[in-house]
């Protein structure tokens, strides 16, 4: 008897594991792709992760940079792209897309000089400009030193890196300069792929970071995260009256002064208003755009499922990787209203959110 | 169904009715023809600015790109247009707040082939200037000038 119960329970446990195995090793029931900014590729492989296996979709992302994200839905070769370059409400409605914030985060230069530590080193974006227009080609050039007092800069020439392909980094980098440098903004101006004076071109954010890392004078520019993860060597930025190194807190006040204030989501604030003290003037916002006529109602209501839980989300990957995801209810209700808008080619609507409580 | 007789008719036998009623359906077509034309040139500009997204051009300048694109087809001086990717990439783009109102300016030079009505002609491109407006993010407005002059 006691035999037959110990059969028992063993093949019940075989039963369990064997279906339990089962389940896990079956495919999603769906597949959606996504294609674009570099800067945001850490934290969306680490959401995807947690958001896959669990709600039984498999979600694909490729970090190619952000023009190559907007080519790749405007070529309807992926579910959303993920942009830190947005687009106005007139292209758009060309493309036939909506877009909305997902992530936020700070954009900063970084250095490779020899004897120097993180954080030490004061520029500007006067400074940063004549940089990388080729003016000012070695560390040991007198308006560097003159912001220095006490750092002992080695005479060494400045090996500029920039990105070569159209990037939303870029973007967010040459509209801090054209904010800061008259000159800059007459003869540059912004954008996410520029004829640019000087330097190495190299693709993505992570070329950025190794190229600067292994070469001795270098200066780049990547997001404040990835450059913290790569110890990277940091720098300080003039804002307001004082010099401050990229954080956090900084990231977070300034995203606090943002206003949403456009249907698009069109921001306007990232850079040029944030030159108080207590804020950091580059900020990126990484933007998820989708289309707004859909050819499968599986695959969008898969997209907007994914972005709700972004959006609703208080996952501690976001502060752990240095970025924020929208806070204010009223935002979010709003990009849930936006998000509404998604039909299929019938007219249909795909999802209907609850707003949160607590919004306006 | 309307009946009317011929529009010959119509004016012979001085039927101010039927005269009218032509007219109606003249202006009612004319009204239908110019809303197809309004549809088909705002159809070309989602055909031209996503072919240019596809092939990567820079989303910034896009939208100008495709106004300049299209506003060639019924240009004075110039009947096609056409840039280097290095003049794209030489594009200078600008965008300021004037009393809440958000300005976008992007300016580049292009290659524009010159209209020539004559009969022996030979195909003669010239570098232009292309600069486009846009204002609170509607449809840039553009201004194309000769820089060889």
């Amino acid at each position: 008897m006691r035999n037959y119960k110990l059969l028992c329970a063993s093949l019940g446990l075989l039963w369990i594991s064997i279906v339990g195995t089962a389940f896990a090793l079956s495919p999603a029931d769906n597949e959606i792709q996504g294609a674009g900014s570099s800067l945001s590729n850490t934290v969306i492989q680490r959401l995807l992760k947690e958001y896959a296996a669990p709600h039984r979709v498999d979600i694909t992302y490729k970090a190619v940079g952000s023009g190559e994200g907007i080519r790749s839905i405007a070529a309807s070769s992926v579910d959303f792209a993920l942009t830190d370059v947005p687009l106005t409400k007139y292209e758009l409605d060309l493309l036939g897309v909506i877009q909305f914030p997902v992530f936020f985060s700070a954009v900063t230069p970084i250095v490779n000089i020899p004897g120097l530590q993180t954080g030490e080193l004061r520029l500007n974006g006067q400074i940063l400009a004549e940089i990388y227009m080729g003016r000012i080609a070695n560390w040991r050039d007198p308006k560097i030193l003159a912001i220095n007092p006490g750092i002992n800069l080695p005479d060494l020439g400045i090996q500029v890196v920039t990105r070569s392909d159209a990037s939303g980094t870029s973007y967010i980098f040459t509209q801090y300069m054209s904010n800061e440098s008259q000159d800059w903004s007459k003869t540059l101006g912004f954008g996410s792929k520029l004829n640019w004076p000087t330097g190495q071109g190299v693709r993505g954010t992570d070329a950025v970071i190794k190229t600067v890392n292994q070469t001795i004078g270098a200066i780049g520019y990547v997001e404040f995260g990835a450059a913290l993860r790569n110890k990277a060597t940091l720098v300080q930025l003039r804002i307001g009256d004082s010099y401050s190194a990229p954080s956090f807190e900084l990231l977070k006040k300034s995203i606090e002064l943002f206003q949403w204030d456009r249907e698009s989501y069109y921001n306007t604030h990232s850079v040029g208003s944030m030159q108080t003290s207590n804020t950091w003037p580059m900020v990126a916002v990484t933007y998820s755009m989708i289309r707004r006529v859909c050819a499968d109602d599986q695959d969008a209501r898969d997209t907007l499922l994914f972005f709700d839980w972004i959006l609703t989300n208080k996952n501690p990957v976001f502060q752990e990787l240095n970025m924020l995801n929208p806070q204010s209810i009223t935002l979010i209700n709003n990009i849930r209203r936006k998000l509404s808008e998604v039909v299929n080619v019938k007219g249909h609507m795909i999802q209907i959110f609850a707003p949160l409580k607590g919004g306006q | 169904m309307i009946k009317l007789p011929s529009i010959s008719a119509c004016f012979k036998l001085k039927r101010f009715k039927c005269v009218a009623e032509y007219l109606g359906i003249s202006l009612l077509l004319l009204a239908d023809i110019s809303l197809a034309a309004g549809s088909s040139v705002a159809n070309k500009n989602i055909k031209i600015f996503k072919e240019l997204i596809v092939e990567g051009e820079r989303p910034e300048i896009s939208s100008c790109l495709t106004v300049a694109l299209q506003s060639v087809k019924i240009h004075p001086a110039y009947s096609k247009i056409n840039w280097e990717p290095e003049m794209s990439a030489s594009a200078v783009v600008k965008e300021y707040q004037l009393s809440g109102t958000l300005i976008k300016e992007i300016s580049l030079n292009a290659m524009a082939l010159v209209r020539d009505q004559s009969f022996l002609h030979l195909d003669k491109w010239t570098t232009v200037s292309i600069h486009c407006q846009q204002i609170n993010e509607g449809k840039p407005t553009l201004n194309i000038m000769n820089r060889e002059n």
